[in-house]
C-alpha cells in the first residue's frame, strides 16, 4: 500500500517521543549509578558519563547485603513460579473439562476474587502467620505470591486450553490414559507457547511484589524490591541516590534485557489477556 | 451413566482444589475476617480487643485526615484514569500502526509495565527535587531560572504521583486496547476508506465504537487498580508532605503497622472495598448499555 510521507513522518516523530519520554528517565538511573556522588550534587546534569566509575556499587555492597538479597529473590521467585504455573495448568484442565455448574461458579469467583484488594487481605494472614511463627520464611512468601498469580495464570491457560480440539485427547482416553498422563504428556507440549508466556509474565510480577515482603518479612528473608526502601533515607525529600540508582541499575537491568528478548510472548500473554476479560 | 458424570466431576472438582483452595484460605477467609474485625476496637500496644459494634466506621466520619485521604484517592484515580485513556488509546493507535522500528517501540512500551513500581517511587523522589532531579534540569534548559519543589508543595506533589503512576502504567493499558484494535476486522476501514472517508472519520466511526466496550472494561479495571494503589506513595512521597498524597491503602498500612489500630484499620480497608464495588458496579452497567448499542 502506498503510505504518504507526511503521515509516516508523523509516525517516526511520535514513536520516537515515546521512545525517549520512556527510556530517558530509565537511562538517567543507570548514568547516576556510575556517576562520582559529588557530581550527582551538581547541576546542570551530564547525560552522558563524564567520569565513569563504580565507587556507588562498592558503597552499596557495605549498606546492604546483596547476595542475600539476590538469594532470596531467586528462590522466590523460582518455586512462586513454578507452583504457579503446576496447580494453575491442573485447575485449567479441571475448569476446562467441568461440566457441573458448581465448578464453573467456582471459576467465576476465582477470576473475580482478583480485585480484592490486597490490603484488606493482608491484616488476618499477619496475624495467622505471626500466630503460626512462619513470618520471615520462604514458605508464606512463596504461598502468598502463589496466591497472587492463580487467577491471571488460570485466566490465560483455561482460555488456551479451550481453543485445543477435542480430538487431541480423545485417542489417548480411548488407550485408557489417565487425567494425569493427558495433562502432562498430550496436552502441556502443545500449550508450550502459553505456559512460557505465563512464565515469562510470573517472574516480572515476582520482582514487581512488594506489599507481601513489606509486611511478611523482617530480617531473616530478604526481598529485592524491600530492599531498596531499606537504604536509609536522609529526610522524606532526600535520599542517597548514589546507592538507590546502583540498586536500582541491578533491579532494571535484567528487566530490561528480559523485556527486549521476549517481547512477542508478553505482548501476546497480555493481549490474550485483555480480550478474554 | 450417571456414575461415571460423578467421577468426572469429582476429578474436575480434584484437579481445581491446590488452585481454588490456596485462594480461599489466602484471599476469601482474610477478607471476611477483616469484615468481622472493622466491627472491633483492636490495639496491639494497649491490648485492647473488645466488640465496638459499628464505632470505627463513625470514627472514621470524624477522621478529617481520613476524608483528605478520600479526596486525594478520588482525584489520583480520577486525574490518572483520564490521562490513561487519552495517551493510551494514542499509543494504542501508534503500537498498531505499520512502520519500521514497530518492534523496537513494541519493546520499549513493555518497559514500565515490568519497572518495579517502587524502584519507579523511589527515583522519582530524587527526580523531583529541586535542585538535582533531572525534571526540573530538563525545564531549566528551556527557563533556566526554574525553580520548583515539587514534593515540597501540596499540588505540586499531587500532581507528581500522578505522572509516575501515568508513566508506569499508560503503556499496559496501551496494550489492552491494542488487542481489541487488531480484533477489528480490516474490511470495515476498505469499507470506509471506499465511501471516501478520512482517517479521523473512521476513527470516530469505526474504531471507537468497536474499542469502546474494551476500554469501558478497562476503565474500571485499571480505576480499581488505582484505588488499592500503595507501592508508589509508600517509595516516592510516604504521603507527604502531610497526609496529601495520602492514599487509602496507605493510611490502612500505618493504621495498622504504624499505629497498630488493626480494628480501625480493616474498617477504612471494608470501606474501600465497598468503594470499588461501587466503581465496578457502574462499570459493568455502563458496558451493557455500550454492548447493547453496538
Amino acid at each position: 500500500m502506498k503510505r504518504h510521507p507526511i503521515k509516516t513522518l508523523g509516525v517516526w516523530f511520535l514513536a520516537a517521543v515515546t521512545v525517549a519520554v520512556i527510556v530517558f528517565p530509565v537511562w538517567w538511573i543507570v548514568l547516576s549509578s556510575i556517576t562520582p556522588k559529588d557530581q550527582l550534587f551538581q547541576t546542570p546534569i551530564h547525560y552522558f558519563p563524564v567520569h565513569p566509575t563504580l565507587e556507588n556499587y562498592r558503597g552499596l555492597l557495605e549498606k546492604v547485603n546483596l547476595s542475600s538479597l539476590i538469594r532470596d529473590t531467586a528462590v522466590v521467585t523460582f518455586f512462586a513460579m513454578s507452583l504457579s504455573l503446576l496447580i494453575c495448568l491442573l485447575a485449567a484442565y479441571g475448569f476446562s473439562h467441568a461440566r457441573s455448574k458448581g465448578i464453573k461458579a467456582a471459576y467465576a469467583l476465582l477470576i473475580g476474587s482478583t480485585f480484592l484488594p490486597m490490603i484488606s487481605t493482608i491484616l488476618p494472614m499477619f496475624e495467622l502467620f505471626s500466630w503460626l511463627k512462619l513470618c520471615d520464611t520462604y514458605f508464606v512468601l512463596i504461598l502468598l505470591y502463589t496466591n497472587n498469580f492463580i487467577p491471571f495464570t488460570s485466566l490465560i491457560l483455561v482460555s488456551f486450553m479451550n481453543q485445543l480440539p477435542a480430538s487431541l485427547e480423545e485417542a489417548a482416553r480411548v488407550d485408557g490414559a489417565g487425567a494425569m498422563t493427558v495433562i502432562f504428556r498430550i496436552l502441556l507440549p502443545v500449550m508450550k507457547p502459553a505456559v512460557t508466556t505465563m512464565a515469562i509474565i510470573n517472574f516480572i510480577l515476582c520482582i514487581n511484589e512488594f506489599i507481601t515482603p513489606l509486611i511478611f518479612t523482617t530480617s531473616k528473608v530478604s526481598m529485592l524490591s524491600v530492599g531498596i526502601t531499606m537504604i536509609p533515607r536522609l529526610n522524606q525529600y532526600q535520599v542517597p541516590w548514589d546507592n538507590i540508582s546502583a540498586l536500582a541499575t541491578i533491579m532494571l537491568v535484567p528487566i530490561v534485557l528480559f523485556v527486549c528478548l521476549f517481547e512477542k510472548n508478553i505482548m501476546s500473554g497480555l493481549m490474550a489477556g485483555s480480550i478474554k476479560q | 451413566m450417571a456414575h461415571i458424570k460423578k467421577r468426572w466431576d469429582l476429578l474436575c472438582w480434584l484437579l481445581v482444589a491446590p488452585a481454588l483452595g490456596t485462594r480461599i484460605f489466602c484471599t476469601l477467609y482474610p477478607i471476611l475476617r477483616t469484615v468481622y474485625d472493622s466491627l472491633f476496637q483492636i490495639n496491639k500496644i494497649r491490648r485492647i480487643n473488645r466488640f465496638n459494634g459499628i464505632g470505627n466506621y463513625i470514627q472514621m466520619l470524624q477522621d478529617t485526615n481520613l476524608l483528605d485521604t478520600i479526596q486525594f484517592t478520588a482525584i489520583f484515580t480520577i486525574a490518572s484514569i483520564a490521562l490513561h485513556t487519552l495517551l493510551g488509546v494514542g499509543l494504542a493507535l501508534l503500537l498498531n500502526a505499520q512502520f519500521r522500528g514497530r518492534k523496537v517501540l513494541r519493546s520499549v512500551v513493555l518497559i514500565p509495565w515490568a519497572t518495579p513500581l517502587v524502584v519507579a517511587g523511589i527515583a522519582a523522589t530524587w527526580a523531583f527535587n529541586d535542585m538535582y532531579g533531572f525534571v526540573n534540569d530538563l525545564i531549566r534548559r528551556v527557563l533556566p531560572s526554574f525553580s520548583c519543589d515539587w514534593l515540597v508543595g501540596l499540588a505540586t506533589a499531587r500532581w507528581a504521583v500522578i505522572l509516575v503512576d501515568v508513566w508506569k502504567d499508560t503503556p499496559f493499558y496501551a496494550i489492552m486496547i491494542l488487542a481489541g484494535l487488531q480484533s477489528i476486522p480490516a474490511d470495515l476501514y476498505e469499507a470506509a476508506l471506499a465511501d471516501g472517508s478520512g482517517p479521523v472519520s473512521s476513527f470516530f466511526r469505526i474504531t471507537l465504537p468497536n474499542i469502546a466496550p474494551l476500554m469501558c472494561t478497562m476503565t474500571v479495571f485499571f480505576s480499581l487498580w488505582r484505588l488499592t494503589q500503595f507501592d508508589l506513595v509508600y517509595a516516592m512521597t510516604q504521603g507527604g508532605p502531610g497526609t496529601s498524597t495520602s492514599l487509602l491503602s496507605y493510611r490502612t498500612y500505618i493504621e495498622a503497622f504504624k499505629n497498630l489500630n488493626f480494628g480501625y484499620a480493616s474498617a477504612i480497608s471494608v470501606v474501600l472495598c465497598l468503594f470499588m464495588v461501587v466503581v465496578a458496579a457502574a462499570g459493568f452497567r455502563a458496558k451493557k448499555h455500550l454492548d447493547f448499542e453496538t
